[in-house]
C-alpha cells in the first residue's frame, strides 16, 4: 500500500520535472525564434534594396532613386564625435573610481548615478540636451546630438573599470 | 616635505649631500607633481558625471515649471491631451507606459527564468555559450529595428492570427473579456507590450543567469544527493539563493521596458486616451515626447512634454533605486 502511495508520488515527481525541463527548452526556442525572425526579415528584405547606389548616392526626394550616403555619414560623424568627447571622460572618471577613490563617498555616489542614468531612458536624455543647448543655439545640429551620444559613451566606458 | 622616503631624508639632511641623490629627489617631487595632477583630472572627470546627473534634473524640472504652474496638480490625472486648446493631462501616457512595461514584464520574467534554466541546469556545456550570445544578442538589436520589424512585420501578422483568436474566445468571456474587446488593430498596447517583452527578455535572461551560476554547487550537489529533480532543485534551492539578485535583474529590465522609445512609438499607435481593451492604440511617456517634441510649437506645450519626461525620470529613478538597493543587500549578505 505504501509502496503504491510512493510510486505514485515518484511518478508525479517525475512529471513535474519533465513538464519544467521541456518548457524551459521551449522558453529558449521561443527566445531564440525571436532573434532568428527579426534577422531573418533584416536579411530578407534588406538584401533585395541593398547596391552600390545605397553608399554613394544622397538621400533622393520622394519618388525618385537615390542613396543614403548622408544618414550614412550623419551615423559615422556622430558616432565620432561621441567617441572623441566621451571615451576621455568615461576612462578619468573610471580611473579614479578605481584607483584613487576606491573607498570615497565620491566613488559610492558616482557609482550609485552611473547604474541610474546608464538605464535612465534614453529620451530623457535629449530633453535635456535639447534644453541646454539647441534652445540655446536656436537649432537642431549634429553638434547637439553628438554630445547626446557623448553623454551616454561617458556613461559606458566608466562601466569596465568601476568593476575591477 | 612630510611624505618624503625615509632614505632621501637620511641623504637631504646628512653632511654629503651628492648631486645624485638630489637630482634623486627632484625626480620624485615631478613623480608626486605628476601624480597630483592626474588625481585631480579623474576626479573632476568624476564629478563631471555628477554634474550631468544634476543637470538633466535640474534641466527637466525648469523645463516643466510652466506646464505644472499651469495644469497643477491636475496634470497628473487629466485624462484630456488637446494641444490645439493647449489643455494637456499626462494620465493617458502614464497609464500606457506602465501598461505595455507590465504586459512585457509577464511574459518576459517567467520565459527568461526559464531560459536560464535551461542554460544552467539543462544545456550542454558545448552549447552554453553559443545560446547565451544568441540571446544576449536580442539586447544588440537596434530599437528602431525592432520598431520597423514590428510594424512592418509583427503588427500585419498579429492582426490575423492573434487577435482576432484572443477576441473570438477571451473577449467573450466575463469580466476580463473587456480585455481583450474591439476591433483587432494590430498595432496597440499588446503589441508594444510583446515587442518590450522581447527586448526585455535578453536582460532579465542574462542576469539571472549569471545569479544562477553564483549559487554555490555544495547546495545543489546536496539537493541532487538527495535525490531531487532538477526542477526541484531550481524551484526549491537556486531559486530562493539567488532570489534578491533575480528581482534586482527584473527590476533593471523593467526601467529599460519603461523607457523604451523608438520600438514602443512605431507600434502603439499613439493614441491618447485610456481605453479597457489591450487591443487599442495608446501612447506610452517616451512615445509621446518623440512624436510630438519637433511640432511642440507654443511654449507650454514644450513644457507640457518636457514635465511628461520628468515624470518618466521619476518613475525610473524610483525603480531602479529600488533595483541597486536590493543588489546592494545581495552583495553585503555574499561578501
Amino acid at each position: 500500500m505504501l509502496d503504491h502511495v510512493l510510486t505514485a508520488r515518484y511518478g508525479a515527481r517525475r512529471r513535474r520535472n519533465v513538464v519544467a525541463t521541456s518548457l524551459s527548452i521551449a522558453a529558449t526556442l521561443f527566445g531564440l525564434g525571436w532573434l532568428v525572425l527579426i534577422l531573418g526579415a533584416l536579411l530578407w528584405k534588406g538584401f533585395s534594396g541593398l547596391s552600390l547606389a545605397v553608399f554613394t548616392e544622397m538621400t533622393p526626394p520622394p519618388g525618385s532613386s537615390g542613396g543614403l550616403l548622408n544618414p550614412l555619414f550623419g551615423s559615422l560623424v556622430l558616432t565620432i564625435l561621441a567617441v572623441l568627447i566621451g571615451t576621455p571622460i568615461g576612462i578619468l572618471a573610471g580611473t579614479y573610481m578605481a584607483e584613487y577613490g576606491r573607498y570615497d563617498r565620491l566613488t559610492s555616489v558616482v557609482r550609485f548615478i552611473n547604474d541610474i542614468l546608464l538605464s535612465a531612458p534614453s529620451i530623457v536624455v535629449g530633453l535635456f540636451i535639447y534644453e541646454v543647448m539647441v534652445a540655446p543655439m536656436g537649432h537642431f545640429s549634429g553638434l547637439a546630438a553628438a554630445s547626446r551620444w557623448r553623454y551616454w559613451l561617458s556613461q559606458w566606458s566608466c562601466a569596465p573599470p568601476k568593476t575591477c | 616635505m612630510q611624505r618624503q622616503p625615509v632614505v632621501d631624508v637620511a641623504i637631504s639632511n646628512g653632511m654629503a649631500v651628492s648631486a645624485q641623490s638630489v637630482s634623486r629627489i627632484r625626480a620624485l617631487d615631478r613623480f608626486r607633481l605628476g601624480d597630483t595632477v592626474f588625481r585631480s583630472l579623474t576626479r573632476a572627470a568624476a564629478i563631471a558625471v555628477l554634474a550631468l546627473l544634476s543637470g538633466v534634473i535640474i534641466s527637466l524640472i525648469d523645463g516643466s515649471i510652466p506646464a505644472l504652474k499651469t495644469f497643477g496638480f491636475s496634470f497628473l490625472i487629466s485624462e484630456r491631451w488637446n494641444p490645439v486648446t493647449e489643455n494637456f493631462g499626462a494620465l493617458p501616457a502614464i497609464y500606457g507606459t506602465l501598461v505595455t512595461s507590465f504586459i512585457a514584464m509577464l511574459i518576459a520574467v517567467p520565459v527568461g527564468l526559464m531560459i536560464a534554466f535551461f542554460l544552467t541546469e539543462l544545456c550542454p556545456q558545448w552549447l552554453r555559450r553559443p545560446i547565451g550570445i544568441a540571446i544576449e544578442l536580442l539586447a544588440g538589436i537596434p530599437s528602431i529595428i525592432y520598431g520597423i520589424w514590428g510594424l512592418f512585420v509583427f503588427a500585419p501578422f498579429l492582426q490575423a492570427t492573434l487577435q482576432p483568436f484572443l477576441i473570438n474566445t477571451v473577449g467573450n468571456l466575463p469580466l476580463i473579456g473587456s480585455l481583450f474587446a474591439g476591433p483587432p488593430y494590430g498595432i496597440g498596447m499588446l503589441t508594444a507590450g510583446l515587442i518590450l517583452a522581447i527586448m526585455v527578455l535578453p536582460f532579465v535572461t542574462s542576469i539571472s543567469r549569471d545569479v544562477f551560476e553564483a549559487v554555490p554547487a555544495v547546495l545543489k550537489e546536496a539537493a541532487y544527493g538527495l535525490g531531487c529533480t532538477r526542477w526541484e532543485v531550481v524551484r526549491n534551492v537556486v531559486l530562493p539563493y539567488a532570489r534578491v539578485g533575480v528581482i534586482g535583474g527584473l527590476m533593471l529590465g523593467l526601467g529599460r521596458a519603461l523607457g523604451e522609445t523608438m520600438a514602443v512609438t512605431f507600434v502603439i499607435g499613439n493614441a491618447h486616451r485610456i481605453s479597457a481593451s489591450v487591443l487599442a492604440p495608446g501612447t506610452t511617456i517616451s512615445a509621446t515626447i518623440a512624436n510630438e517634441f519637433t511640432e511642440a510649437v507654443s511654449d507650454l506645450y514644450t513644457s507640457a512634454l518636457i514635465a511628461l519626461g520628468l515624470i518618466l525620470f521619476v518613475i525610473t529613478f524610483i525603480v531602479l533605486a529600488a533595483a541597486r538597493y536590493m543588489l546592494l543587500r545581495i552583495e553585503r549578505r555574499i561578501g
